[in-house]
């Protein structure tokens, strides 16, 4: 990876570990934990698309070992559900063009929605017994949807952030 | 030249002046005093502008003094307005848990579940309070979690709402027992498992901690019953407990310093 490609993977790393801080008081100002604006899996996408396939994926285990740390519970679970997550972009991404706007946002949204419905058994699995209302099933897919809508200006500012210290770089 | 010498020095050695002028000196003091007004006015003037200038500056200077000062004043008042608050909170909580025996470790939670599934807070304290390992952790309410993870200044609380979270539990009034357990998805109802037919339960009872399991110290309060089925092809009562404790208002907590009672299992 070129220097350009360090600083927007470098804002992903630390803006993704910010936002995992604080989640936890966002979330608990929102009706319900379902609800939730999947930044992590926008940069994972972002990562895949414009830098390097190994680092997307050690964004997602990093991010999700982050977030098993400050998160109770079953030790693992959020580690195991980012890879798996990561997984399903990577196969998905083939049929999706990641460099069109509709590419992103219908990649996005897809996968959040996913990860929704994939936390659900987990969580059986996990002897967690979670019941999903019809409401819980419209908390996720406007999820999904809100994920993909922001996905687009996060990409263009991460690019133009590579683009600017390139160009400054060049002109030095 | 001689002359008007003379003249002059007559003028002031006469001895039967007293104060008044003479004529000629009426005359000067007439020419020159307009001119000596005029003078005097200026100066008295510029005097006046000069020390107004520099008073106007120092009275800005002050201002912006004042104003600093007024800021810094008033964010200090709601410093010391949050101080006694806490401070209120605190005490409510230790004449709460009067009855504790061990000692308390004061505590601030910085930091909520980031998957909003596991119910659990970040505080800040660790090893080198004295934290460990399944030491309980409470408020003014009563029953808050108990500590899972420890690093040297911060601790990771699973709290009582926690569907895996259970505690041991009697009804303060009848003295039985039963097993109250969290909900995970609402926090304001814990279910009461284990509460035989037989129990002497009603709504309002209060919970209290029974002190089986050494986690929890004994007589802590847990919640209150707020609901009771009794289906006839089931062997237990469905409970529906309030937690005593307002687990999305927790700010300040308070840790229970003893050994692991778990460690040796």
């Amino acid at each position: 990876m070129n220097r350009a490609g360090l600083t927007p993977c470098l804002l992903s790393w630390v803006v993704s570990t910010l936002l995992i801080l604080i989640k936890g008081d966002i979330l608990d100002r929102l009706v319900s934990g379902y609800m939730d604006i999947d930044v992590i899996i926008i940069f994972i996408v972002y990562l895949l698309s414009y830098r390097s396939e190994t680092g997307a994926g050690i964004f997602a285990f990093g991010q999700g070992l982050l977030t098993d740390i400050f998160a109770g519970g079953i030790w693992g679970f959020h580690t195991m559900l980012y890879l798996m997550v990561f997984l399903f972009i990577r196969l998905l991404s083939r049929s999706f063009d990641l460099l069109s706007t509709f590419g992103q946002v219908a990649l996005i949204s897809m996968t959040v929605l996913v990860k929704g419905l994939l936390m659900v058994p987990l969580e059986h699995l996990f002897s967690l017994d979670i019941t999903v209302t019809s409401s819980d099933i419209l908390l996720f897919i406007l999820s999904a949807l809100c994920s993909g809508v922001i996905a687009s200006p996060v990409f263009y500012l991460l690019d133009s952030l590579g683009r600017f210290k390139n160009g400054a770089k060049e002109e030095l | 030249m001689l002359l008007i010498f003379i003249l002059l020095f007559f003028m002031s050695s006469n001895q039967e002046r007293s104060g008044r002028w003479n004529p000629l000196e009426q005359v000067v003091v007439e020419i020159t005093a307009p001119f000596q007004k005029v003078i005097s006015n200026t100066i008295d003037a510029t005097g006046n502008i000069w020390s107004k200038y520099f008073h106007l500056i120092n009275t800005r200077k002050e201002n912006i003094r004042l104003k600093e000062e007024i800021l810094f004043l008033k964010v200090e008042n709601f410093r010391h307005q949050e101080l006694i608050a806490a401070y209120q909170r605190l005490q409510k909580v230790l004449q709460s848990t009067g009855k504790i025996d061990q000692k308390l470790v004061a505590a601030r939670v910085i930091g909520k579940d980031p998957s909003g599934l596991f119910k659990s807070i970040i505080i800040n304290k660790g090893k080198s309070s004295g934290l460990s390992v399944n030491m309980a952790v409470v408020n003014e309410g009563g029953v808050v979690g108990k500590i899972v993870s420890v690093s040297k200044n911060y601790s990771k609380v699973l709290l009582l709402i926690y569907q895996n979270s259970a505690v041991d539990c009697l009804i303060e009034r009848s003295r039985d027992f039963g097993i109250v357990k969290g909900l995970s998805r609402d926090e304001a109802v814990m279910i009461m498992d284990y509460v035989l037919k037989s129990t002497d339960i009603i709504v309002g009872d209060t919970l209290v901690t029974s002190g089986i399991g050494g986690v929890f110290p004994k007589g802590i309060p847990v919640g209150t019953i707020t609901e009771i089925k009794d289906p006839t092809e089931e062997l237990f009562m469905e409970v529906k407990v309030a937690p005593s404790v307002d687990f999305s208002k927790l700010e300040e907590v308070l840790v229970i310093l003893m050994e692991d009672p778990l460690a040796d299992r």
